[in-house]
């Protein structure tokens, strides 16, 4: 077995906090499909046998229950329940499975839609011995679709600056411009080694890595490592350019008695040390005629972070509200193509209808007459009344909207009720949500009053 | 002179005509003594002045007039160009000469070129001392193309691509550039001058998605102008290079709408002898013909004579005439110039030799660079040096790598060189009045040699150095030079941002009502261990009624904790009474500064505070140590804040300049600590 793998499914959606009051992240339909079946899927295609999901406790059986018996997932699932009061990150996470993980670990998050080829990023993995290997992609242009709930600004603070060296497979910076005030800061070091460095920031980081083992049992010691992303990526990517410690230059900053010396470090550990290189390693370097030897004794680093690009394929991650959106469409256009049969055979229909192309239509869903999909999903059971016209919009289970209503780049979850001849625009209406007849709304959200408070 | 041959120009097109600049004064000192003698641009570099080598260039990019733009010894270049014909109705291109006997820098050369209205069309600006291959045509071409579509590109920037250390890169010129990706369009030019870290401002990403940041360039300063840059220089006076002038561009990009290209070339060759490293490396590429056509055994004019040298293998050119025994080596890498006779036994490798120079017996030279009309004599053992014009070295003479032996100059019999060391005939002058760039003064001959240093016969004054001439020394050979221009240019900059934010200046007397006001309530809230919230609520009331500015108020804060102590323990407290004071103080003063002192500006008034505050109590200036110490710890000042203090002296009204170094020397020690766990923490290479 060359990779275990970790499907990271104990996020709240905490970006997304308008979907997910009722549902759990992990189990949002896209394409009428739980958002987790797609990394699971990704992982079984790829071969797969065995997939860790970390969960949070309270929604682990749910989990369990949607995948095997709702989406016919054969791999064997070992779901990991972590408590629910416990506000940790994905590194924390990791930190808590370090028992199970005997190989590299590959790690991906629950809400990656995507069908890129796994062994294009496993073959960069093997053909640079990386010790990080992430996926990047290009950010999802934003459609009009996307364009539900603008006035909300989202996505300018969550851009990361990625450098990557000259045939941009090897990541040299990373900084997220959260973490910076007004410049970004580069290394000459960097730059003496990387000469020619391209800084893109329209990447999404797709949450999709290649660890190395070493890296998890690093994690176990150094603690202050909480999230995956946010830390010990940066981490990662700077300790590239640092050198090995000789043995004994470790704490000689001591020597200044009047205020307690700081320490540099909460572990003194250095990364370096966890990366043991193997026999064939150590004789190829005592052989060869310096590289990687300093004048000083002191080693290059051995830590390479490496990246692929997804140019072309699906890739999004829907961990906010337009790339759930986002992420839907693009599921619609992708299934377009194929040979799934994306209308339920089992609907029920009143007169005439029109569905377009690139619509998907769930179980037991009842039409009336005259009603007119457009790039719309509709959920299982849903009623839809004469007249309807739905377009660039994410319905889910059991919703019922009466005659005559229109709805456009809507999103609304399950139960809802919407009376007749309502016309909504690039809106959202939580679940359970009633809305009375020839309400109009546009770029609104609709939740509960409680639910309220928190947006 | 300036006149001549304008009747040529008259029939052409006037659009047409492309257009150049030399710049041949080199605005610095960096090879002085040499330059007392003779101008960089006339300097043989493989027995071909160097002005030739740029001459050429432009003649086989098409240009059709050059200005020569010539400030210290003028009549020189003048007459050079005169006498080989550059000037006359022969030449493959017409070439006038502008005199300015009182410019200053490459800036005033453009404000000059600018008054005198010479400029009709994109021009191309080069420096005097330019080595290179590059066919300009169609980067000429690109950039006028561009200039069609827009007319917003007001300059296209030559860059050789050269990894960093390579050895024609100069570290003057080490740049980091950021271009946009698909464009090439410069969007930020810092140098480097060895500083580890370089801070990209972010806005540089705000509409580019996708950029490189390149360290791989090598500046030829060699530029495409638009007709505009003269009168761009003429109406910012403090363009004083084009670096200046280049950043001048990028800073206004947005009021302006003036933008500035990048053209990377690869396989062609471009480098600027721009020292006497420089010298050496540009040497050795021609010699190794990374230079072709330009090399020794091909003629460039009419005027050079056919068949002047003959490449042997190992890349030895020998000129005619040269009378070499035959018990003598030229290794690899030579020129023999014509007339030079050889003695026996002897070796020469990596050397340009000049005419008619005379080498004895059993002399052995390695990388040196002998001019014209040199005599070596026998057992004299050279090593990596510049050798100018009618150096007469007498026998039995070692000279050490890093030596210049200006022209004329008499060294020997048997002495011993030490490396770095630089004779002239011409005494050196003080520092600030020697400049490359004045004539050669005729002073008194009132110092005398000193024979015990350059040999009985010796005739030459050894220039040394006071502190500079010593960095200096080591910058000539390719050591690195402390360059604390830009960080001050920097601080200036973040000062003046700082004014433009209180623009009234209340009268001091407020600032020192209010400082007082605030040691009292600091003492208040001490004596009644009062919350450090409601003090800052406080002193932040006391700031609007008092119209102080923050950078102010900042630095009365930390005064007025430093000063609380000081009255707790008494004012003639020793260091270690006062330091009992102030420990206890500090914690709940804790929150108080972390509130005031916030990013990097606040925390260089905090360190203007300290300085201020123990300068004029230097009697416990060991103190400094723990407080510094005691901040970081907590945060409130950073690493990079304090070695940034440390290392620039910023001018100060109330503390001289004396006490400031003190200061300095009370810090030394938190210092080096600092810098030995920045080492260890960052495990970093440089």
């Amino acid at each position: 077995m060359e990779f275990q793998s970790v499907v990271m499914a104990a996020g709240r959606g905490s970006r997304m906090t308008d979907l997910t009051a009722s549902i759990p992240k992990p189990l949002l339909p896209i394409g009428n499909r739980p958002m987790i079946w797609y990394p699971v899927n990704m992982l079984e295609t790829a071969g797969f046998q065995e997939v860790i999901i970390i969960a949070l406790e309270s929604t682990s059986h749910d989990i369990r229950q949607a995948l095997t018996a709702l989406c016919d997932v054969k791999v064997s699932l070992d779901i990991v329940g972590i408590p629910d009061d416990a506000d940790w990150g994905t590194a924390d996470s990791l930190r808590h499975i370090k028992d199970k993980i005997q190989t590299d670990i590959l790690v991906v998050s629950c809400d990656l839609v995507c069908n890129v080829p796994l062994h294009q990023l496993a073959d960069i993995h093997r053909m640079h011995n990386s010790t990080l290997t992430m996926l990047l992609a290009d950010l999802p242009q934003t459609t009009d679709s996307a364009a539900i709930l603008k006035s909300k600004k989202i996505g300018n603070e969550q851009r990361d600056f990625i450098g990557l060296d000259g045939d941009g497979r090897r990541v040299v910076i990373m900084a997220s411009e959260a973490d910076l005030d007004d410049a970004l800061t580069v290394r000459r070091s960097v730059l003496k080694r990387h000469p020619c460095v391209r800084i893109k920031t329209k990447l999404q980081d797709a949450h999709l890595f290649l660890l190395k083992k070493w890296v998890v049992d690093y994690l176990q010691q150094n603690r202050s490592v909480s999230t995956i992303k946010g830390e010990l990526v940066p981490l990662l990517v700077r300790k590239q350019f640092s050198r090995r410690k000789k043995p004994d230059d470790v704490s000689k900053a001591g020597d200044l008695s009047m205020v307690s010396p700081p320490s540099t470090k909460e572990d003194n550990l250095d990364i370096h040390s966890f990366d043991e290189d193997d026999e064939m390693t150590v004789l190829t370097r005592s052989l060869s005629s310096g590289a990687g030897q300093r004048v000083d004794g002191t080693q290059d680093s051995t830590i390479t972070c490496y990246t692929h690009i997804v140019t072309e394929g699906m890739c999004v991650r829907a961990n906010t509200l337009p790339s759930y959106v986002e992420a839907n469409k693009q599921i619609l256009h992708e299934l377009a193509g194929g040979d799934e049969l994306l209308v339920h055979p089992s609907i029920t229909t009143k007169g005439k209808y029109q569905i377009g192309p690139e619509c998907m239509v769930g179980e037991g869903v009842s039409l009336g007459d005259k009603v007119t999909l457009k790039k719309s999903i509709i959920g299982k059971h849903c009623t839809i009344g004469d007249r309807v016209k739905i377009t660039n919009s994410v319905i889910m289970n059991h919703v019922t909207i009466k005659d005559g209503s229109i709805l456009q780049g809507c999103v609304v979850c399950d139960n809802a009720h919407m009376g007749d001849q309502c016309e909504l625009k690039d809106s959202l209406v939580g679940s359970s949500q009633n809305i009375p007849s020839k309400a109009k709304y546009s770029n609104e959200v609709i939740v509960n009053e409680e639910q309220m408070l928190e947006v | 002179m300036a006149g001549r041959g304008r009747k040529k120009a008259d029939i052409m097109e006037q659009e047409d005509v492309l257009q150049a600049v030399i710049i041949a004064d080199s605005f610095d000192i960096r090879f002085a003594p040499i330059t007392k003698d003779i101008p960089r641009a006339l300097m043989p570099v493989a027995n071909r002045p160097l002005l030739e080598y740029t001459l050429h260039f432009l003649v086989a990019a098409g240009i059709q007039e050059i200005f020569v733009f010539c400030c210290a010894h003028a009549n020189k270049i003048i007459k050079y160009l005169n006498d080989t014909g550059w000037t006359s109705d022969k030449a493959p291109c017409q070439v006038t000469t502008q005199v300015s006997e009182d410019s200053l820098s490459p800036g005033d050369a453009l404000r000059l070129i600018y008054d005198r209205s010479l400029i009709r069309t994109d021009f191309v600006l080069v420096m005097g001392d330019l080595v290179s291959t590059i066919n300009l045509q169609p980067i000429i071409q690109q950039h006028k193309q561009r200039r069609l579509k827009d007319k917003v590109t007001v300059m296209t920037m030559l860059f050789r691509e050269a990894a960093p250390r390579h050895h024609t890169r100069s570290s003057d010129d080490d740049v980091v550039l950021v271009t946009e990706r698909d464009t090439n369009r410069v969007l930020h030019y810092q140098m480097v001058e060895g500083q580890s870290k370089l801070d990209l401002p972010l806005d540089l990403f705000s509409d580019q998605s996708d950029l490189d940041i390149r360290y791989n360039l090598l500046d030829c300063h060699v530029s495409v102008c638009s007709p505009q840059v003269p009168q761009l220089f003429a109406d910012n006076f403090d363009y004083q290079t084009r670096n200046d002038f280049v950043r001048g561009i990028l800073v206004h990009e947005e009021i302006m709408g003036n933008q500035v290209q990048a053209h990377v070339v690869t396989d062609e060759y471009a480098a600027r002898v721009s020292s006497p490293p420089m010298y050496d490396a540009v040497s050795k590429d021609i010699l190794q013909r990374w230079t072709y056509p330009l090399v020794p055994d091909n003629r460039l004019s009419s005027q050079e004579q056919e068949g002047f040298y003959t490449l042997r293998r190992h890349h030895v050119y020998r000129g005619r005439d040269v009378f070499l025994d035959h018990d003598s080596v030229l290794e690899e890498n030579v020129v023999i110039g014509p007339g030079t006779r050889i003695g026996s036994h002897t070796t020469i490798s990596n050397s340009v030799i000049g005419q008619n120079c005379v080498i004895g017996d059993n002399v052995c030279l390695k990388g040196v660079y002998l001019w014209d009309n040199v005599t070596v004599g026998s057992g004299c053992s050279l090593t990596q040096c510049i050798v100018c014009s009618g150096v007469t070295i007498a026998d039995r003479v070692v000279v050490e790598p890093s030596c210049v032996l200006a022209s004329n100059v008499v060294v020997g019999p048997d002495v011993h060189l030490p490396a770095g060391t630089r004779v002239s005939l011409h005494p050196m002058q003080t520092p600030g009045a020697e400049d490359d760039f004045q004539e050669p003064t005729e002073t008194v001959q009132h110092q005398t040699y000193q024979p015990d240093r350059i040999g009985a016969e010796g005739k030459g004054y050894i220039w040394e150095g006071d502190d500079d001439q010593d960095s200096l020394v080591a910058a000539m050979w390719g050591l690195r030079l402390e360059q604390e221009d830009s960080s001050s240019e920097e601080s200036e900059e973040s000062s003046e941002e700082e004014d433009n934010l209180d623009e009234e200046n209340s009268p001091p007397d407020d600032i020192r009502i209010f400082y007082t006001e605030v040691l009292d309530s600091m003492q208040r809230a001490i004596e009644e261990n009062i919350n450090a919230d409601n003090l800052i609520l406080e002193i932040n009331s006391s700031k609007y009624a008092y119209n102080i500015s923050m950078q102010e108020l900042n630095v009365c804060v930390v005064r007025c904790v430093l000063e609380s102590a000081h009255l707790r323990a008494s004012l003639m407290a020793t260091a270690s009474e006062y330091l009992a004071a102030l420990k206890p103080l500090l914690q709940p003063m804790k929150g108080l500064l972390k509130n005031y002192i916030r990013n990097s500006e606040s925390q260089q008034d905090c360190l203007m505070a300290l300085e201020e505050y123990f300068g004029t109590h230097l009697n416990i200036s060991a103190v400094l140590v723990s407080v510094l110490n005691f901040l970081y710890n907590e945060d409130i000042l950073e690493e990079d804040s304090i070695l940034k203090w440390y290392r620039h002296t910023a001018p100060s009204s109330t503390v001289p300049h004396k006490a400031q170094q003190q200061v300095r020397t009370a810090a030394t020690k938190f210092i080096q600590w600092l810098q030995e766990a920045e080492e260890e923490s960052e495990e970093d290479y440089d």
